[in-house]
């Protein structure tokens, strides 16, 4: 335990002291701080109008209590059934040969492993303080919305223990892999189930609901249903229900950690198959190349146009082949998720006040935010041919990030077609819309080439955490004038809506550009790392 | 004493190791060699308990994946992968701390840091260091803890000459005192005239084994050994090397042919 403390703590001494050596990273977690604490400069809003005052009644903290319960049940689940694969993809390549060659028990490690993730889930958890002047104008106290922070940091801990526990009794067979899926998913299904059951029997949905979310029987949810004990306690008052929650939520993790240490765990091949990326001996070669041999034998590809590459357009035509290599089917998860959120969104709004383009464009957008981390420009950064490639850095950073752009244009034809069709609105904004959203790709892309430029990579927690922010701070000038532009339009037809759309558009290039020109010093400087 | 009985590691069809079975004495210094892809860093990893095979591995007694084993054993890996984040002071004392070793580590960790030239670098992190660095780092992390058993897999690569010839020294010295090394290589002088014993690796089997007194009583070199077997089929080189009980050919299946005495 000493060794691992040890590690932990000078390894984050060495990461501060690091700051000092690199101005631009220090910049950018100041920048990232900065960004955080916005939030308590926000004013408070003193009108009392009919919305607050129903949101300062009782029952607002009863939708509180639930709201919490839910967003736990669904994070919960998710945990859990990733401890049934990520049990062993949380250490990294030194893990292997310094902490599973030491004289450690394997238990040991994996708990080691699985606590340190909790930077992790803490930091991608860290906007949560947003929601602090929500929480503050529904009238909760200081130590209430404390006790919901800890009750959610608490969750977060014990998560990553039932991780740990989940993968000890799972890891050896298929089937107890399927058992531990059902039994993870069977939980928020029964709820589901039970809130149906209230719906049904009360006089009228609405009381069904407030009786659900007031039931006591939640408590029983094992994880979330503690943890809504223990908030419940803060909130409503003391109960013996909620000690009892707040018992069995300390001892869980206890009586699990006991467990995991005392058994036998073999779990080290696994752990080293996931971390080690390039196969560096000729048997992982061997194992890479059968495993992708009938990854590839899958998919029947004709000519993939790598022949037509010449220069520096070959980084194209080289992601291209790469692309219809492993994905040859046009329809993907985002093509399909676009379709299906705006397309629901379009069948709901019909003839509705809410049903204006800009609308359904904000919300493709949100989507595609999420969508544009998989970005072809980092993965052409990451590989080190890419600096070596004689020819020109901007023309060779502009080809490595079209496909990536082309691609989330193409992902947004039907959910555009599909909208404009049915809410009847004009063709002519499918192109518009896919301009706009490309020059927000274009955005993102400088945002991912910044974090690449400062850190080397974009795989560590905060060099990730870093990126979302400078791409979410990038993305608000010129999203907030497109959909400012577009309101005006659309709502009171004013002519100078058109100049902020134009704006918007243009200040999305110019960002773009900026990102390129970094890109372009990067490529001459050669790689970081 | 090292004791590995029908081992096979395998990945889908793949045999990486199959049926391997070996003795090492204490206090001798084995080699195992064999071309790219034979089986060896594998047969090494499963040795220290890092990958799941079907079979037997003992070291003194102990099952080669508890805790008391590990204890004893020393790993120097193919490719050395350092804390980006810790100095090089740093991995040693976390790997003191790990083998809750006494406190005359601090002065093994100079002389090892002087050895092999790092001490006037041991502020430097793990992200920082060169490749040849990173595995003099490795050697040092090994031998920390004066383990009775080391392996070492392919430990010349990325060292410079100064460094090679301080390793081969370190190689004499714990044979000396009474060390026992396994070294995995198919740099063929590793060890010069070190050796007590050699392993030929071929399609994850052990083909041959021998003992350095039988091949230098034959007046062949460990190079001669090591073509004869792996140049030519097990047939043509049977004549030449079944000639003693001290030299062991296997055959596909692993039965020994042994020699004309046998």
């Amino acid at each position: 335990m000493q060794a691992f403390i040890y590690l932990k703590v000078r390894t984050i001494i060495n990461w501060f002291k690091q700051l000092k050596e690199k101005p631009s990273r220090l910049i950018s977690v100041l920048f990232y701080i900065g960004v955080l604490s916005v939030v308590f400069f926000i004013p408070k809003d003193n009108d009392v109008d009919a919305e607050s005052e129903f949101l300062q009644s009782d029952l607002s903290i009863y939708v509180i209590s639930a709201v919490f319960f839910a967003i736990l049940l669904i994070l919960n689940a998710f945990t859990w059934h990733s401890g049934t694969k990520r049990g062993v993809s949380i250490f990294a390549l030194p893990d292997t040969q310094f902490l599973f060659t030491a004289p450690f028990r394997p238990a040991s490690i994996l708990l080691y492993g699985m606590l340190n993730q909790l930077k992790t889930s803490l930091l991608s958890s860290i906007f949560l303080i947003y929601q602090i002047p929500n929480l503050s104008e529904l009238s909760l106290s200081n130590i209430q919305i404390a006790t919901i922070f800890a009750v959610w940091i608490m969750t977060i801990f014990s998560n990553h223990i039932i991780s740990a526990f989940i993968y000890a009794i799972s890891y050896k067979s298929e089937k107890h892999v399927k058992i531990v899926e059902i039994a993870i998913y069977a939980i928020p299904i029964l709820c589901l189930l039970l809130g149906f059951f209230f719906v049904i029997k009360a006089s009228d949905p609405l009381s069904g609901i407030i009786q659900f979310i007031q039931s006591k029987i939640l408590y029983l949810v094992p994880g979330a249903g503690w943890a809504k004990g223990i908030a419940d306690l803060a909130l409503l008052g003391s109960n013996w229900l909620g000690i009892a929650c707040l018992a069995v939520f300390i001892l869980v993790p206890i009586i699990l950690m006991r467990i995991i240490y005392k058994m036998d765990i073999d779990y080290y091949e696994d752990a080293m198959s996931m971390v080690q990326a390039t196969p560096n001996s000729a048997e992982q070669q061997e194992i890479a190349q059968e495993a992708q041999r009938k990854a590839y034998a899958k998919y029947k590809v004709g000519k993939t146009g790598i022949n037509k590459g010449f220069g520096e357009n070959a980084i194209f035509y080289k992601q291209l082949c790469e692309y219809r290599r492993t994905r040859p089917r046009i329809v993907g998860f985002t093509m399909i998720t676009l379709l299906l959120v705006l397309g629901g969104m379009a069948v709901i709004s019909k003839n509705s006040e809410s049903s204006n383009p800009i609308f359904f464009w904000g919300i493709s957008v949100i989507i595609l935010f999420f969508s544009a981390f998989n970005s072809t420009t980092i993965r052409a950064f990451a590989d080190d041919q890419f600096f070596t490639l004689p020819g020109n850095s901007i023309l060779k950073i502009i080809y490595s990030s079209l496909l990536g752009i082309i691609l989330a244009m193409f992902d947004l034809i039907p959910a555009y077609l599909f909208v404009i069709i049915y809410s009847g609105f004009n063709l002519i904004l499918l192109p518009i819309g896919i301009l706009l959203s490309g020059s927000i790709f274009m955005v993102i892309n400088s945002a991912q080439i910044l974090t690449y430029r400062i850190f080397g990579e974009v795989k560590s927690t905060f060099s990730l955490m870093v990126l979302f922010t400078f791409s979410l701070a990038f993305c608000l000038p010129g999203v907030g004038m497109i959909l400012a532009g577009g309101y005006f339009i659309f709502s009171s037809g004013a002519y100078w809506g058109y100049l902020l759309i134009v704006g918007g558009f243009l200040a999305n290039c110019l960002l773009g550009l900026i990102g390129i020109f970094t890109g372009k010093k990067y490529l001459e400087e050669g790689p970081t790392r | 004493m090292l004791k590995i009985s029908q081992v096979t590691k395998s990945y889908g069809n793949l045999k990486a190791n199959d049926n391997i079975n070996i003795e090492i004495p204490d206090k001798s210094v084995a080699l195992l060699v064999g071309p790219n892809g034979a089986g060896k860093s594998t047969l090494l990893k499963c040795i220290m308990g890092l990958l799941r095979y079907s079979g037997e591995i003992e070291i003194n007694g102990l099952k080669n994946k508890s805790v008391e084993a590990k204890r004893i054993m020393g790993y120097v890996p193919e490719i050395p992968h350092m804390y980006p984040l810790l100095t090089i002071d740093e991995h040693l004392e976390f790997t003191a701390r790990a083998y809750k070793l006494d406190a005359t580590w601090r002065e093994r960790s100079e002389n090892l840091l002087k050895r092999f030239e790092l001490d006037d670098k041991r502020n430097k992190l793990g992200g920082t260091l060169s490749k040849g660095m990173q595995q003099k780092l490795s050697i040092c992390v090994a031998l920390l803890p004066e383990p009775n058993f080391i392996l070492f897999d392919e430990p010349l690569i990325g060292l410079d000459p100064y460094a090679i010839k301080q390793l081969k020294n370190i190689f004499r010295e714990l044979a000396e005192s009474g060390h026992s090394l396994l070294i995995s290589t198919h740099i063929l002088d590793t060890v010069d005239e070190l050796w007590d014993q050699v392993f030929i690796m071929d399609h994850g089997k052990v083909v041959a084994n021998g003992k350095k007194t039988e091949l230098d009583r034959l007046g062949k070199t460990l190079e001669d050994f090591f073509f004869d077997v792996t140049d030519n089929s097990l047939t043509d080189v049977k004549p030449n090397l079944a000639i003693n009980s001290d030299f062991n050919l296997n055959s596909e299946t692993d039965v020994d042919i042994v020699s004309e005495q046998d």
